[in-house]
């Protein structure tokens, strides 16, 4: 250990009370990045003034309490409307978007240009969910973005990408946000809709709620990757809305990439937290009575599947009955991954 | 002082499911969660920011400006690197300190120590926070006194150490080391018994 660290080290009780000077503070900070045994005596010094803090508890005047939640929300909406338990389509596109937005708190300027899955940078990932949330915001009367033109979804990116090529990530991430609000506010004020035109389909209010989240969890993974993070799977209850909405269209799904089998029945089961067990038929059709195919894998696995995050060969399975079909599912799985 | 609050690696307690869970929900936007957290942690908000200030309009306003943090930034709060509590406990006394600082022309006021009602939303919580916070009130008077000084002008005075050499007469060194010794001494009395749960 150095001198300097050594300074460093004498300065942890003073930091943890707020009683350094700032470039102090600064220097402290950056020690504690490379310097786990200082970051934890930090922790425990914290806890420490922190609880000497709370021997001074005092109860505030009833009023502050009305005054917080206006002044919340001011910055940023509530939910309202169906959200929370009656809503579980809203909660999880809130919840993913959520979570987006606190983890774009934690990318710094500096890794902006780092490539992700798809080829686009984590900047230009973040123009994309703009491009794509404001396209839905203007597809539902209530743009964001008037003047942007193109609708297919990479020109329409490309479009924005040179939009906001020399500004900060700040104004990209406004417009994805403003449309996250749009959308928000739609699905809490307007009845349920069963038409909602999007880049060639058309989806239910639901169905574009939980897309939408599904799309912003995969591209939120995609930046946590990029950045040597841990990936980080949605709750259990939006990775059920996910999961559902992932098997409800594989009939449509299986017709499109030309693997249908009419008249053969499959059982899906979808194991972990958020997960299911269902019946469907190999496309367009009814379904049978008893499987002629059984595949069980893992929720998470399925998803990064169905997102084109995971091959279809490398799903992990387990399968009764005709494999063939198991493979059949698997590779329809993504038949309506976007990027 | 830069805002770097979220750094409390180390953490040796298990986040509570209930940290977790409203954690997800402020950030889906539900305002209820930010009324159980303000239910919960009003009073030790409140009342760190006005032992600090020592003026209740600027400690309302502090109170305030962190909880509408919480609501606006509840990815900065990472349950496993500490405590709701200690990152609500940093968020407070940061910002007490600035505004101290910033005003350091504004004389303090005597704030009297009035009686102290508690709200109790959570009344297993809040008991245990009780018992915790009577516990290291003890610890804070078992403290050698050079110790206990330099904490309370650091802490509550919203001084530096560099201040608080200046006040008591002794060296900076001497100081930092004060302030470091004396707080561990409280974080051993914190991890003894089942102090540790009411975290």
């Amino acid at each position: 250990m150095s001198t300097d660290d050594t300074m460093l080290d004498e300065l942890l009780g003073a930091y943890a009370l707020d009683a350094v000077e700032a470039d102090e503070a600064v220097a402290v900070e950056e020690y504690l990045e490379r310097a786990p045994h200082a970051a934890h005596e930090v922790a425990r010094l914290r806890k420490a003034a922190a609880w000497i803090g709370a021997t001074e508890a005092l109860t505030p005047p009833p009023e502050l309490h009305d005054t917080v939640l206006e002044a919340a929300r001011l910055r940023r909406p509530t939910t309202w409307g169906r959200s929370g338990p009656d809503d579980p389509f809203l909660a999880a596109y809130l919840s993913e978007t959520g979570r987006f937005d606190a983890l774009l708190d934690t990318v710094g300027d500096d890794v902006l240009d780092v490539a992700t899955f798809n080829g686009l940078t984590v900047r230009e990932l973040v123009i994309h969910l703009a491009a794509m949330e404001s396209a839905v915001a203007s597809t539902i009367g209530r743009p964001t973005a008037p003047d942007a033109t193109e609708a297919d979804i990479e020109r329409r990116t490309a479009e924005l990408v040179e939009r906001f090529r020399d500004r900060p990530l700040r104004d990209a991430r406004a417009l994805w946000r403003g449309s996250v609000d749009a959308v928000r506010e739609w699905a809490v004020d307007e009845p349920p809709a069963d038409d909602v035109p999007l880049f060639g389909l058309t989806f239910s209010r639901d169905s574009l709620l939980v897309t939408r989240a599904f799309e912003t969890w995969t591209h939120a993974d995609d930046i946590r990757r990029a950045l040597g993070r841990r990936e980080e799977p949605p709750p259990a209850e939006g990775l059920a809305r996910m999961a559902d909405l992932s098997i409800e269209t594989m009939p449509a799904a299986l017709e499109v990439v030309g693997r249908a089998h009419p008249g053969k029945t499959a059982r899906i089961v979808l194991t972990g937290d958020g997960g299911g067990d269902w019946m469907i038929p190999f496309g367009f059709a009814e379904v049978g009575e008893t499987p002629d195919v059984v595949l069980t894998t893992d929720v998470i696995a399925w998803c990064r599947c169905v997102s084109e995050r995971l091959a279809p060969e490398a799903l992990p399975r387990e399968v009764e009955g005709d494999a063939a079909l198991a493979d059949d599912l698997a590779a329809a799985s993504s038949a309506f991954a976007t990027l | 002082m830069t805002e770097h609050v979220g750094r409390q690696a180390g953490r040796d307690v298990r986040p509570s499911q209930w940290e977790r869970t409203t954690r997800d929900r402020l950030i889906a936007g539900e305002e209820g969660a930010l009324n159980e957290i303000y239910d919960q942690f009003s009073s030790f908000v409140y009342g760190l920011a006005l032992r600090v200030i020592g003026d209740a309009r600027a400690a309302e306003d502090v109170s305030q400006d962190v909880f509408v943090t919480v609501w606006e930034r509840p990815g900065g709060f990472d349950p496993d690197r500490g405590s709701l509590r200690t990152w609500l406990g940093t968020l407070a006394h940061r910002r007490a300190v600035d505004h101290v600082r910033r005003e350091e022309a504004r004389r303090r006021r005597a704030i009297k120590d009035a009686a102290r009602p508690v709200s109790t939303p959570d009344v297993e919580e809040m008991a245990l926070a009780l018992v915790t916070a009577e516990r290291v009130r003890s610890a804070l008077d078992t403290l050698p006194d050079e110790q206990r000084r330099a904490i309370h002008l650091a802490y509550f005075g919203g001084k530096t150490y560099r201040q608080v050499a200046e006040v008591l007469g002794i060296p900076e060194g001497t100081a930092k080391s004060r302030l470091r010794l004396g707080l561990r001494r409280i974080a051993d009395v914190l991890e003894t018994e089942t102090v540790a749960r009411s975290e």
